[in-house]
């Protein structure tokens, strides 16, 4: 008896070493490791930022004022944009109450800081200071979507980018009646559903569509890159790219939803 | 004292790498500072696996979020090693070999080649610090 628990004592070992990674493999273990992490991470950046802090004290005033005057000329241009937004957001109240539809949930845009990056060279999830996101919030740059909320703790969160495999963005293309999915392929992005006779040339821009209700329309999603046809189907193969470049940019956006 | 606190050390270090690699990614190319680190102490002290292989772990689930990237082939180190050594005597290119190939799984997670390639420029010198440790500590 003693000498066959010794012989498969290894064997039951093995086992609930597996049935441990599988268990670690199905919960979202690398998400909230990323959130534990996160503080450390940010604290180990701080003499980064220290350094950016005192890099723009000591910039020449002049370089500064030539700056001020570029934004404050961007802020005027973007004042009339906000003014027709506005008015189209009335216009838009007004037609949802004629056809007795139900006010949809508004988002406000919060600027959130990039803490952490996974080290793969897309940098496939992040680490964001967004405080008041949660699951499914949308993450975009100043070029275009970058992801979804994943996991957040109040503070931080973790981000889900495009080219994640498990994210899929329902797309169209200005001014057209294309439906299609923008699916993450880990390093570039495959554009589903496209109809061949149909299919877009190299080069056109995707955008949100709207549907589904997770994604915002409007946003630039990717820039198509390579259509393929393929035997036997009446879809094309589309690859595309991602717009936004969040592995360099410091600062997303968050679009936080308003509470009802 | 050292060598009661050798494996909290690694561990602490192996943290250190992992934040460094989630904070630094996108500014800087750099190694996986963490795997090069636990590679090269299961390559100096393969007895020391109870505590190193939880280190894989969470070096695979903090950056990759999975289990199956360095794991599997980093579980195997010790069981090779003990192999290795038995049937061919102390080899070092054997364990040069086993050093590139726990270290390749970065390489289709997405990391880039030059990034492999510093994760194993980073294994050699702290691979022979840590046996020199060794030697040094059961002298």
């Amino acid at each position: 008896m003693v000498h066959l628990w010794q012989r498969l004592r290894p064997l039951l070992w093995a086992v609930l070493g597996l049935l441990v990674l599988y268990s670690i493999q199905s919960l979202p273990t690398g998400q909230y490791a990323n959130l534990i992490i996160s503080p450390v991470v940010d604290a180990l950046y701080t003499p980064v930022r220290w350094f950016e802090a005192s890099r723009l004290w000591l910039q020449d005033s002049a370089s500064l004022q030539t700056q001020l005057i570029e934004q404050q000329i961007r802020l005027e241009q973007q004042a009339s944009l906000v003014q027709e937004t506005n008015s189209l957001r009335e216009e838009n109240k007004q037609l949802r109450s004629l056809l007795g539809l139900k006010a949809q949930p508004t988002s406000r845009w919060q600027a959130a800081r990039v803490v952490a990056r996974s080290p793969d060279r897309m940098s496939r999830h992040l680490t964001i200071e967004a405080e008041g996101a949660v699951a499914d919030n949308v993450v975009a740059s100043s070029e275009g979507l970058v992801g979804l909320v994943d996991t957040a703790d109040g503070k931080h969160a973790v981000v889900r980018t495009i080219l994640d495999a498990s994210l899929a963005v329902p797309a169209t293309i200005r001014d057209q009646a294309l439906a299609v999915l923008v699916r993450g392929q880990g390093n570039s992005l495959l554009v589903e559903f496209v109809p061949w006779a149909s299919a877009p040339p190299a080069g056109s821009i995707l955008q949100t569509s709207g549907a589904g209700g997770i994604y915002p329309p409007g946003i630039p999603v990717a820039r198509i890159t390579r259509i393929k046809r393929l035997a036997g189907s009446a879809f094309a193969h589309v690859e595309a790219e991602p717009l936004a470049h969040w592995r360099r940019d410091a600062w997303l956006a968050v679009a936080i939803k308003a509470r009802p | 004292m050292i060598r009661h606190r050798q494996p909290a050390l690694l561990l602490l270090f192996s943290f250190a790498g992992l934040c460094f690699s989630l904070g630094l990614a996108g500014h800087i190319v750099q190694p996986d500072w963490s795997l090069a680190l636990l590679t090269a102490a299961l390559l100096s002290y393969r007895s020391g696996w109870p505590w190193l292989i939880p280190g894989v772990v969470a070096h695979d689930v903090s950056l990759y979020w999975t289990v199956w990237g360095a794991l599997p082939l980093a579980a195997a180190i010790p069981y090779l090693l003990l192999q290795i050594d038995r049937e061919l005597g102390t080899a070092l290119m054997w364990r040069a070999i086993l050093m590139g190939v726990v270290c390749l799984p970065i390489l289709w997670l997405g990391s880039g080649f030059m990034q492999w390639l510093m994760t194993l420029m980073l294994c050699v010198p702290l691979w022979h610090a840590l046996t020199k440790l060794h030697a040094r500590l059961s002298s």
